[in-house]
């Protein structure tokens, strides 16, 4: 036994403390057993509007019930170019609190207009809910923007004709249709050699690099976009509330380098170049004072747009027919203070 | 207060001198006034996939050579400004490709009027492990050498971990006093870091202050008041709101010095706060957070009884650590399991989806390690530690630790074994609590002092023991063990034979839950495993000395779920390094 007072007492008060230590609420967090147990659906998957016209406002919000808390996830998929959109949540029920849709999509592409399967997966249940959904009028995503072009027309020119859009290889700048189309309709894709520094073609000279790693070329002046612009785009002065989109697909092509090159007034020029790294289609977006450029930005003065395709492919290799490089973009647009999307 | 000093001992290398002429000091004073010392370590690794991988690459190398120049200048014999710059190239670089020169740390020290110390800039702080306390990585128990010299001299080193410090920016002091009555003695630590700076969007700045108080009454009994506060400056940006994580706590020391034994209780309770104030500034309508919900207490009261003479000693303690207590600084985890392991970030074809942080990475991978303070609770890995992932200070805890050592004379033996048997203080996503064991056995076995023989054999071991089981109708069971096996032999005097290995094996349902940004417990992922991992290292080292060696070693990595065969993969690395202190 040991004699000792204060040995004593601190024993005394640890227990003290320990058996009177603090009782709390019964349970933290969201209860698993609601979330993981067995789903009972008291109301099925419904819709308020199953024909929609999303561009003129109209929204589409989904409604459902369970007897329990519940994760689930609703997904929303074209039938004609596989968008998706997806709401995620917990609890008792679907509502338009926590599943409206306004006709946008998750990543690219947009949704088009045509049906739409839409079904609800619960992650830790076998159960899944289902209903469709026709989209008659799409989405307005260029509502605000000012938009270069969506490529479902083709004006291509000869690269000196001034009517048009002018093109240094016209055959090989295409509207293309064998990729899923990003915003519902064809997209511009180019394709070549790295040859054009030879001016005597492929044929000639082949073995003498260095050659050019220009491959083509597409100009649009703002007054022949599509939708018409004047002299100059209608853009803010302010180039940091101005910021440039362009949908741009991953061919495969191991040396792509896409170059935008936008024309200010006195032919200042601002560039942007591009290497596709990703899967399929990303929308790239960056601000106007990210283009590289040597003037002061002047946004509001742009004349011209023009679309360059470039191979960064070595020099050993530049000039080898068999090293196509490719590109394919989409609906190249300006927005204001926010991202196309 | 703890202060790691990392001044080395004067040390003029000839190597050194020219390269601080090159980096433009002035060595005119080489003498008390200015002093040099180093880290240099070179490092290549070359890694193999075991299955052929069309998608990610099957083979990976990289290496490099770096040294930290250490530069020590004292102006005045009161007064020292330490600096420590990074001369790093990839081997293979071209011209400088990949060369990098950094200022890795800098701190200035001295003392007012011989009574107050202070330093300023980089600095190594340490409270008690409730209250700033850099806690040890999970995944070791006891680990072989051949793994654990590559942890401590790259992935700890290169985070600028060291023991259980935490290393931050700012300001420190410290001055003691002592007394003839009552009070033996007196030290007051005081403290003020920059913890985080704004991104000059919605992250604000963000600082740490605080102290400790340590009185010693007497040689046999003491006591330590600590304070500490983690705090934002929300007007240095727009943000919605400013956060506040007070943590207050009291220590005690006391021995009792018997015949035969002596008997030490040692104790640790405080109280914590986590403070979310929505600023007038900002329409604060989403922010509804009551403060008064996510304060908590805790308390730790340990006794240890140690046989002066036979080497034994045993401990019992006892544990409460509340649901909502939140204290960033010894909370914050030295693995960030949010992190992509860099070894074949990719596997089974899958570019997609990186492979999750194994045992091989939390070995080696500086890239997973965490160098900062989080005020979230951060992820952590179930496999590994359930029972406690933020060590002692894990939140909704309670239970009781059983601690016993032995040190054999001559030092041959060496084993301690530790056990806990926890549980929920409140039931997480249920009603009802888990229960929680936890055991751990350490060994070291010095083979040739028990056969007398004058070059060095070790055997090392360690096992870890986890479970988690929860009665209700869902249930939680889940079982984990943590094997390391270690084998260094000195070959040829300061040659070894180093060999190794690590196993986990982790089967079993658990539901783990993310934490939100208030640090509230997020939707539950059901987790439902049967994994195991395993690593083997063998190597050779050579030791010019105690600062320096040289090593070649492979380690082979192998992971298995029989969940989901598909999932299997393996790979082995080839490394060579040379390491060197001065």
């Amino acid at each position: 036994m040991i004699k000792d007072k204060k040995l004593n007492f601190l024993y005394g008060l640890i227990l003290g403390v320990a058996l009177f230590s603090c009782s709390q609420e019964d349970m933290i967090g969201p209860d698993v057993n609601e979330l993981y147990g067995d789903l009972k659906v008291t109301e099925s998957i419904t819709v308020n509007n199953d024909t929609v016209n999303f561009a003129s406002g109209e929204t589409v919000s989904f409604q459902a019930k369970f007897e329990k808390e519940a994760i689930w996830k609703l997904t929303a998929t074209s039938k004609n170019n596989g968008a998706i959109w997806t709401a995620e949540g917990a609890g008792k029920e679907i509502s338009d609190a926590n599943a409206l849709w306004k006709g946008e999509s998750d990543d690219l592409p947009w949704f088009p207009a045509g049906p739409v399967d839409v079904i609800v997966t619960f992650p830790q249940h076998k159960d899944t809910l289902a209903t469709t959904i026709y989209i008659e009028v799409p989405m307005n995503h260029d509502k605000g923007a000012v938009l270069i072009a969506d490529f479902s027309v083709a004006p291509i020119s000869p690269v000196l004709s001034e009517t048009g859009w002018p093109s240094e290889w016209p055959t090989t700048s295409i509207f293309y249709s064998n990729y899923p189309q990003p915003d519902g309709t064809r997209y511009l894709f180019m394709e070549g050699n790295a040859w054009q520094g030879s001016p005597w073609g492929p044929t000639v000279f082949n073995t003498s690099p260095p050659f050019s790693p220009f491959i083509d070329i597409l100009k649009i002046d703002a007054n022949k976009m599509q939708n018409g612009y004047g002299e100059t785009l209608p853009l803010y002065a302010d180039p940091s509330r101005v910021y440039f989109n362009i949908m741009v697909y991953n061919t495969g092509s191991q040396y792509a380098r896409l170059q935008v090159k936008l024309y200010e007034s006195n032919n200042q020029t601002r560039t942007l170049d591009i290497t596709p790294t990703w899967t399929g289609w990303k929308m790239v977006t960056v601000k106007y004072n990210e283009f590289e450029g040597t003037s002061t930005p002047s946004p509001s003065s742009v004349w011209r747009v023009e679309f360059l395709l470039f191979s960064n492919a070595p020099a050993a290799i530049l000039n080898d027919p068999s090293n196509k490089v490719s590109a394919a973009f989409d609906h190249p647009a300006f927005t204001f203070d926010r991202e196309l999307d | 207060m703890k202060s790691k000093n990392q001044l080395q001992q004067p040390r003029i290398n000839a190597i050194f001198i020219l390269i601080a002429l090159f980096s433009g000091f002035s060595i005119s004073a080489q003498n008390d006034q200015l002093k040099f010392n180093a880290v240099s370590r070179t490092f290549q690794e070359n890694n193999k996939l075991q299955e052929e991988d069309t998608v990610n690459a099957d083979r990976t190398s990289s290496g490099y050579t770096l040294m930290d120049l250490g530069v020590n200048i004292n102006p005045d014999r009161k007064t020292e400004i330490q600096a420590i710059i990074r001369f790093k190239t990839d081997l293979g670089g071209f011209f400088g490709d990949g060369t990098e020169l950094d200022l890795r740390q800098i701190r200035v020290k001295g003392t007012v009027k011989e009574v107050v110390n202070y330093e300023v800039g980089d600095l190594y702080l340490k409270l008690s492990p409730f209250t700033l306390y850099n806690e040890n990585v999970e995944g070791a128990i006891n680990e072989a050498t051949v793994f654990s010299d590559i942890r401590r001299d790259i992935a700890n080193y290169e985070n600028l971990n060291r023991d259980n410090f935490w290393w931050q920016q700012g300001a420190h002091i410290d001055f003691g006093l002592e007394f003839e009555k009552v009070i033996h003695q007196m030290n007051v630590d005081g403290f003020f870091l920059r913890n985080r700076g704004t991104d000059f969007i919605s992250v604000p700045n963000s600082f740490y202050a605080g102290g400790r108080i340590n009185i010693q009454q007497s040689k046999n009994f003491g006591f330590k008041l600590n304070y500490i506060n983690l705090f934002d400056d929300g007007a240095s940006v727009n943000s919605e709101q400013e956060t506040r994580n007070p943590v207050a706590s009291t220590e005690i020391d006391y021995t009792y010095n018997g015949s035969g034994f002596d008997m030490l209780i040692s104790g640790e309770a405080g109280l914590s706060k986590l403070i979310f104030i929505p600023r007038a500034s900002v329409d604060s309508a989403d922010i509804v957070v009551d403060p008064d919900d996510y304060q908590d207490v805790f308390f730790d009261f340990n006794s240890i009884w140690k046989h002066k003479k036979n080497g034994l000693q045993a401990g019992l303690g006892y544990r409460y650590v509340g649901p909502e207590f939140y204290s960033a600084g010894a909370q914050s985890k030295r693995i960030n399991f949010s992190q992509n392991p860099t070894t074949f970030t990719g596997v089974n074809n899958n570019p997609f989806s990186p492979r999750g942080i194994g045992l091989f990475d939390l070995t080696r991978d500086a890239n997973v390690y965490n160098p900062v303070i989080t005020r979230q609770l951060m992820a952590y890995d179930p496999r590994l530690s359930n029972a406690m992932p933020y060590g002692v200070a894990t939140p909704n805890r309670k239970g009781l630790n059983l601690a016993l050592g032995y040190k054999s004379k001559g030092d041959i033996v060496h084993t301690s074994f530790k056990a806990s048997v926890l549980s929920d203080v409140v039931g997480e996503g249920s009603p009802e609590k888990r229960k929680f064991k936890v055991l751990r056995l350490g060994l070291d076995l010095n083979i040739n002092k028990a056969i007398d023989w004058e070059k060095s054999i070790v055997f090392k071991t360690g096992i870890q023991h986890e479970s988690t089981k929860r009665d209700d109708s869902l249930g939680v069971d889940l079982k984990s063990s943590l094997i390391d096996v270690g084998l260094d032999i000195e070959v040829f005097k300061q040659f070894d034979l180093l060999l190794g290995a690590k196993r986990l094996r982790s089967k079993g349902t658990e539901f783990y839950f993310a934490r939100d940004q208030f640090n509230q417990l997020g939707l539950p992922a059901a987790m439902d495993i049967d994994q195991s991992e395993t690593l083997y290292g063998v190597g050779l080292k050579y030791r010019f000395n105690e600062k320096i060696y040289l090593t070649a070693q492979n380690h082979f990595f192998s992971f298995a779920n029989k969940k989901n065969a598909e999932q299997d993969y393996g790979f082995n690395q080839v490394f060579i390094l040379f390491n060197m202190k001065l």
